[in-house]
C-alpha cells in the first residue's frame, strides 16, 4: 500500500510543484527557473512511474523511464538550475552542455539495457519498489552515482551557499530558510536511494516523499517574504 | 563618492534570537550531511555497496 500511495503522492506533488515554477518562470524568466520546472518534471516522472509499478506491476517502458528521470537525471538538474542561479553564465553553459550530453548517452544506455524483472523479486525488497536491479546490461548503473554526485553537490551545495550569504548579511529572512529547506529536502531522496541499496524497504520511496514536500516547501518560504518578521538593527558594541 | 567608515557602534542588522541561533546550526549540519552524501556516493560508484552481503 505504501509503495503505492507515497510514490503517487510524489509524483503528483512534483508536477504541482513543477507549475508553480514554470509559472515563475513566464513572469520573471531565468534559465535556473526553467531547469528548476524540467528537473521537477523528472521527479514527477520518477514518481508515476513507481506508483504505476505499484499499483499495475511490471512495465518495462515505465522501468526504463523510472530509472532514466528518477534515478539518473533529476538530481543532476535540479542542481544545474542553482548552478544557473550561483555561477558565471559561461560556466553554466558549459556545463549545460556536458550534462545533456551525458543525458542523450544516459538515455541511449537505458533505453538499450538489458532487463530482468525477476532480480528484483530476489531482494529483500521482494520486488515491491521498483530498484536498478533489473538492469543486467553493464554500464548503466555506474552512471548512476556519477550523475547525483554533481545534482547533490549543486543542489545541496548552492542551497546551503545561498542561505549562508543571506544569513552572513541579515537579509532577506524567508530566503535563508527557504534554502535550508530545499537543501535539507534535496538530501533526503539521496539518503533514502542509500538505505535503499541497504536493503530497507520503503526508505527510498519514503525519502522521495519527504524530499519533494521539504523542496516545495523550500519554495514557497523563498519566494514568499514574511510579514511579521522586522530585521532589527541592534548595536554591535552591546556586546 | 563618499566612503563610509564602519565604527564598532554602527548598528548591525540581525535576525530574530530564534533564527540567529538556529540558522548557522542548520547550515553547518547541511554542509556536514552534503559530505556525508558525497563520500556515500562516491563510495557507491566505486561499487562499495554493490553487494549488500559484503557489508
Amino acid at each position: 500500500m505504501l509503495n503505492m500511495i507515497l510514490p503517487l503522492l510524489s509524483g503528483t506533488i512534483s508536477f504541482v510543484f513543477a507549475v508553480l515554477i514554470f509559472k515563475r518562470y513566464m513572469l520573471r524568466k531565468g534559465a535556473y527557473l526553467l531547469l528548476w520546472g524540467i528537473g521537477t518534471i523528472f521527479y514527477g516522472i520518477g514518481g508515476l512511474s513507481e506508483a504505476y509499478y505499484g499499483y499495475f506491476g511490471w512495465n518495462p517502458l515505465v522501468f526504463r523511464l523510472w530509472y532514466l528521470f528518477g534515478a539518473i537525471l533529476v538530481a543532476a538538474w535540479l542542481g544545474q538550475g542553482t548552478v544557473y542561479m550561483l555561477a558565471k553564465r559561461k560556466w553554466a553553459n558549459t556545463l549545460l552542455v556536458i550534462l545533456i550530453l551525458g543525458s542523450i548517452y544516459g538515455a541511449f544506455k537505458v533505453f538499450s539495457a538489458q532487463l530482468d524483472p525477476v532480480l528484483m523479486a530476489a531482494s529483500t525488497h521482494t520486488g515491491s519498489e521498483l530498484s536498478g536491479t533489473a538492469i543486467t546490461s553493464p554500464g548503466v548503473r555506474i552512471l548512476t552515482p556519477f550523475f547525483n554526485m554533481y545534482g547533490t553537490l549543486t543542489l545541496v551545495g548552492g542551497a546551503a551557499y545561498s542561505a549562508f550569504i543571506f544569513w552572513r548579511k541579515r537579509i532577506l529572512l524567508h530566503r535563508t530558510i527557504g534554502n535550508i529547506l530545499i537543501a535539507v529536502g534535496a538530501t533526503l531522496p539521496a539518503f533514502g536511494g542509500f538505505f535503499s541499496r541497504l536493503q530497507i524497504p520503503g526508505a527510498l520511496y519514503i525519502g522521495e516523499f519527504l524530499g519533494i514536500l521539504l523542496l516545495f516547501a523550500g519554495f514557497l518560504r523563498a519566494t514568499t517574504p514574511m510579514k511579521n518578521v522586522s530585521l532589527a538593527p541592534t548595536p554591535a558594541a552591546a556586546d | 563618492m563618499d566612503k563610509k567608515i564602519y565604527s564598532i557602534n554602527d548598528p548591525v542588522r540581525s535576525y530574530p534570537k530564534f533564527y540567529e541561533k538556529i540558522v548557522p546550526v542548520a547550515i553547518g549540519l547541511v554542509v556536514v550531511i552534503l559530505l556525508v552524501l558525497l563520500v556515500i556516493t562516491f563510495g557507491v560508484a566505486m561499487g562499495v555497496w554493490a553487494n549488500p552481503a559484503q557489508l
